[in-house]
């Protein structure tokens, strides 16, 4: 058993990492199925109004923001019932009218070819005029129908009877017959039209569509087909009111609208722009442009045939093609375009790896582990909890360093509320992986994993509200990654001390009312605890709203404004120093001392998301009504928090425990001494 | 459990003044002074700080980020309305959004709390001064956040905001001040320079009367509309206006503008005046004078004047020229990356000629001024600097601007929590590896 607790931790940390190395891999395609996955590491310029438009990206990317702005969901389910990832919807939906364009190209030239007609009577008799040269789509139909009279009359006679111009007829008729035996009938791909992609979630518009509701309200466009023009009323009315404020149906009727033209633009190939500029100065073009350009001039960008050949293959089944055709235009990006092609590559598979969902999991774990670790088994399992937040930790930093390389942003943690959420989970974890060092009970583990999984958990919801674009390109005032660097990271880290406060509070008022573990041992060191972290979050938290302050002085020309977020943030100043004060005082315990970190959570989340609800203010990044209804969600659970705390001790079960001991220790007697966090010593 | 004294978490214990026996002789200077330096008074301050910061935050909802700063922070009582809370709600809470809470409470102003603040922080240290290198790190950071204070005082009185505006291949000599107007009367008799007498804006109240001699007729004002917006037509009915634009053209009343709004609105006053004969009741007419409008001419016993309501403008020594502007877009996207102003400031005073570039966060440093990106003209004509005055020495020699200020407060602040918190940290750890 000894042998076992020895090597117990080391053998989950070892298949955790075999976890993570498996879960990183590439994924493996054969050579005789489409490398789509290839296919998604093409880089592209997304373009557009939305906040992720500017940036040069991986196609998986784009596929993923895309399909998320028109179902909310990062994959689908094709006509199969299947399951597919959202770069097999784009590449479908890209290539859907790509047989079409190529067919009417090719007919163009077609149609240009010269028909010879040697005898001067039979032009006249069609309608042409003496001289001059004829081409196979001067044909019309008149035309064509008294050259088809002529030579049903010749075939109707034996062939040694055939005049000059019956010969002549039989030429032209023969040249006719070999050209449209030429011309191509491209067929359009159906099955994009038919994946139920399209998120209508308004009763009223789904009734103007004449269709049923079901469950995730999507729907294909085959069947919204039938109401477009009624639906295209609405629009066309909608615009013309232009400035007045939308009731609900209308608003819906325009997002639905909007995802229409979305995906409309993305079968066209106007959007994104996948073609990247042969010279360095000229912008990328969208790959319909630059192969109109190309029919038109008839030497254009060799990039652009290039894509088309590989989007013909797909749509005619040709695996061979496309693969082949893909590997020649990676090579060629990666001489053209080493760096963009490269981070394209490592973005496409940070997109397939998907780090954080795994830390998620793993953070889980951990919480599991040192939980149990305080009923059975504490030493191995304590260690195995800390060495696999460890790893997990590890994985957590590389992905934040990865995200870092990819907006070639070095030292810059924080660039939206996403990135806050994952740079104050990883805080959080370093936090108390660092007190779980000093102090080794364990509580500095529960908090890790239980704050790392919920700020992980946040930032999922985050990325979803901007359909998966967490790197957009950052406003010009915002553009400067020396105080990214130094004033973001320092404010966001403040907020995690602050969080990271707020739930050993939790942890101390959880304990006390509703275990027996609160001791007086444990009443001491969580008051340390505590106090440490406040400490901590009262020295980043003020310089880091001071440095932010410097930066206002740099950028806007003053020091302080009183703009709403930058009184968020000096809230949280306040309140840590208002709490040290009050301990200094002696007004506060270490009970009182948990509470008042909760009301420090309620600060913190106002300042975090609060502040921009508002909708006032140089900070303000954007009104969320779902963000709003979380935030109320999270101020009544700390209240509630609050409340539980404020109960009278004599209604904790701690203390009752506490009380019976010392009555029991003046009847000399010893009971059983409770299980306790702090006895779980490594 | 409930024992008296207060110990640091590491147990040594601190002398508490809190706790301090008062004694039984009269009334002293030290008792006052110790009372006044008591760790309660600075959490209960603390406390109103935090309800005045918050209240300061929901208001500008409402109103701008100037009158917020004015009537909150820089006052020494202010008059919250409940209506301001209701925002909270509406936000938060589904509380409708045309309800309307009526009454309001007085609360303390950030003057008042800032000077109780510095009082509470001298006393304490005038009560409990000791020089060891235990207490160095609070000593620092205490001294930081006098300093800090102090700044936020002085930028109250001094640090004066405003705007330069200068359309490319053009100069600019003057600022204007984004908050106040005045009314000027221009007299361009004399072809090399311009006469300009000005009014404040705050002089221009409902039926004041304005006589003076530097004006060249009295001025009646009819009414006067802080924030306002042009409408196509004059008002059907009574119209004010009697001659000038106003005949043709109307103003209806804003609220406010939000100073700190993502468009950086600036109020655009608005007046009807009429001109009176020097010292008689004979109207020479009624006028539309608006931010809106252009200078209007006034004849006056033959002689042509020009009067326009404009932003307050203050005139400079130097000249500032722009030569290029940059509206830089993220490709694909109408996301701005960046703007930037190449100008060339001339200052023939004391022989400054120099090109500099001015961009997003990178302002030019020019004597006690800066010069900010802030702005830009419609369809990038020109370019909007916002010139600020930071308090300082404005000596002949500039040496000591006062925005070092903040930079150096904020440096002693954070070195002192570093230090007192790395003190404690290391002795906390020491006695902890002991154990």
């Amino acid at each position: 058993m000894k042998y076992l607790g020895q090597f117990f931790p080391w053998m989950v940390v070892l298949l955790g990492g075999v976890y993570f190395l498996i879960a990183a891999l590439p994924p493996f395609e054969r050579d005789d199925e489409m490398h789509i996955h290839k296919f998604g590491q093409v880089p592209v310029l997304e373009e557009g109004t939305t906040e992720s438009a500017g940036r040069i990206k991986p196609l998986s990317s784009v596929a993923r923001n895309d399909l998320m702005a028109i179902s909310g969901q990062a994959d689908f389910t094709d006509e199969n019932g299947k399951t597919q990832p959202a770069i097999t919807w784009l590449l479908d939906v890209m290539s859907s009218q790509i047989l079409i364009q190529q067919a009417d190209a090719q007919n163009e030239l077609i149609r240009n070819q010269p028909i010879e007609i040697n005898n001067a009577h039979l032009r006249e008799m069609i309608g042409f005029l003496k001289d001059g040269p004829v081409v196979f789509g001067d044909f019309d139909r008149a035309k064509l129908l008294k050259l088809l009279e002529e030579v049903k009359r010749i075939e109707a006679m034996p062939d040694d009877k055939r005049s000059d111009f019956d010969n002549a007829v039989m030429a032209v008729f023969h040249q006719l017959e070999f050209a449209a035996r030429q011309m191509k009938k491209g067929e359009a791909n159906r099955t994009p039209l038919t994946y139920k992609v399209f998120k209508i979630d308004n009763d009223q518009v789904v009734d103007l569509f004449g269709l049923k509701r079901r469950s995730g309200f999507r729907y294909s466009i085959d069947e919204c087909s039938g109401k477009m023009d009624a639906f295209m009323e609405r629009v066309r009315k909608i615009m013309d009111s232009e400035g007045k404020e939308l009731d609900l149906y209308d608003t819906k009727v325009m997002e639905t609208y909007r995802r229409f033209v979305l995906f409309q633009r993305l079968a066209s190939l106007e959007s994104p722009w996948d073609v990247p500029p042969m010279e360095k100065q000229k912008t990328w073009q969208p790959l319909g442009a630059a192969l109109k350009e190309e029919d038109l001039s008839g030497h254009g960008n060799p990039l652009a045939s290039s894509l088309e050949k590989i989007l013909i293959a797909y749509a005619s089944n040709d695996v061979k093609t496309f693969n082949s055709e893909l590997a020649v235009y990676h090579e060629r990006l990666r001489d053209l375009y080493p760096e963009e092609s490269k981070k394209a590559d490592f973005e496409s598979l940070i997109n397939h790896f998907d780090p954080f969902m795994h830390c998620m999991v793993f953070y889980g774990l951990v919480f599991l582990l040192a939980c149990i670790s305080w009923v059975a088994w504490p030493g191995p399992l304590h260690r195995a909890a800390f060495w696999l937040a460890a790893l997990t930790l590890v994985v957590h930093t590389a992905t934040l360093i990865s995200r870092m390389y990819l907006q070639d942003r070095y030292f810059v943690f924080v660039t939206n509320l996403y990135s806050s959420a994952i740079f104050i989970g990883w805080g959080c974890v370093l936090l108390g992986l660092i007190i779980d060092a000093i102090f080794k009970n364990g509580i500095g583990i529960v908090a890790a994993s239980v704050l790392g999984f919920c700020s992980l958990f946040v930032a999922r919801y985050l990325a979803s509200t901007s359909n998966g674009e967490t790197m957009e390109m950052l406003q010009a005032v915002l553009d400067t990654n020396f105080w990214l660097a130094t004033h973001v990271s320092c404010v966001t880290f403040g907020y995690m001390a602050t969080f990271f406060a707020g739930f050993l509070g939790i942890v101390y008022l959880v304990l006390g009312v509703f275990t027996r573990l609160l001791n007086r041992d444990l009443i001491k060191i969580l008051g340390q605890m505590i106090y440490g972290v406040v400490c901590f979050a009262t020295l980043l938290s003020f310089t880091g709203t001071v440095l932010g302050g410097i930066w206002a002085d740099q950028s806007w020309g003053r020091f302080w404004g009183w703009d709403p977020k930058e009184n968020g943030a000096v809230l949280i100043v306040i309140w840590n120093a208002l709490i040290l004060h009050a301990r200094w005082a002696g007004l506060v315990k270490q009970r009182g001392m948990a509470l008042l970190t909760i009301v420090g959570n309620m600060i913190t989340g106002w300042s975090w998301f609060g502040t921009n609800q508002l909708g006032v203010g140089l900070h303000a990044y954007g009104f969320n009504n779902e963000l709003a209804v979380g935030l109320v969600i999270f101020w009544f659970s700390q209240l509630l928090m609050l409340g539980i705390g404020l109960a009278p001790q004599r209604y904790w079960r701690s203390f009752d425990s506490m009380n019976q001991k010392s009555v029991a220790n003046r009847g000399a007697t010893s009971g059983p001494k409770p299980a306790s966090p702090a006895v779980a010593r490594r | 459990m409930a024992s008296k004294t207060t110990q640091w978490p590491n147990g040594e214990q601190i002398d508490d003044v809190v706790d301090a026996v008062p004694a039984r002789k009269a009334f002293q200077f030290r008792d006052c002074l110790k009372a006044l330096s008591s760790l309660r008074l600075t959490v209960i301050l603390f406390v109103l700080a935090l309800f005045l910061v918050f209240f300061g935050t929901l208001a500008q909802v409402d109103q701008s980020n100037w009158t917020v700063v004015k009537s909150y922070f820089r006052s020494y009582a202010v008059w919250v309305p409940f209506q301001t809370l209701l925002r909270f709600a509406q936000t938060f809470f589904w509380v409708p959004k045309d309800a309307y809470w009526p009454g309001g409470f007085p609360f303390i102003g950030g003057k008042v709390l800032g000077a109780l603040l510095m009082a509470n922080l001298i006393a304490a240290h005038l009560v409990r001064f000791r020089l060891s290198l235990k207490r160095s790190g609070i000593l620092i950071l205490h001294a930081g956040l006098m300093l800090l204070l102090v700044n936020e005082f002085l930028t109250d009185a001094y640090a004066v905001e405003g705007h330069m505006t200068i359309v490319t291949g053009h100069s600019s000599n003057y600022v204007e001040e984004s908050n106040a107007s005045e009314l000027a009367v221009i007299d361009r008799s004399d072809p090399k320079e311009d006469a300009v007498t000005v009014l404040p804006a705050s002089f221009l109240m409902n039926g004041a009367v304005i006589r003076d001699e530097k004006l060249p007729f009295d001025i009646e004002v009819v009414k006067y509309m802080k924030n306002s917006a042009l409408t196509d037509r004059p008002p059907p009915q009574d119209n004010p206006a009697t001659a000038g634009a106003g005949i043709a053209t109307g103003v209806s009343e804003r609220p406010e503008g939000r100073g700190v709004d993502k468009d950086q609105r600036i109020d655009a006053p608005s007046a009807y005046v009429t001109f009176k004969k020097k010292g008689s009741d004979q109207p020479l007419g009624t006028y539309l004078l608006s931010m809106w409008l252009r200078e209007q001419p006034v004849e006056v016993d033959g002689k042509k004047y020009e009067v326009s309501l404009r932003t307050k403008r203050t005139y400079k020594p130097y000249t500032v020229h722009l030569d290029r502007f940059d509206h830089d877009l993220y490709p694909g996207s109408n996301k701005p990356k960046n703007y930037s102003s190449q100008v060339r400031l001339i200052d023939p005073t004391r022989g400054e000629n120099r090109d500099t570039l001015i961009s997003m966060n990178n302002p030019l440093r020019y004597g006690v001024e800066t010069f900010y990106q802030s702005g830009v003209l419609p369809n990038d004509a020109g370019t909007i600097l916002q010139v600020v005055k930071s308090p300082g020495v404005t000596a002949a020699d500039y040496s000591l601007p006062g925005w070092i200020i903040p930079y150096v407060a904020c440096t002693m602040v954070s070195l002192g929590m570093i230090i007192h918190f790395l003190i404690h940290l290391t002795g906390f750890l020491s006695l902890r590896a002991r154990k």
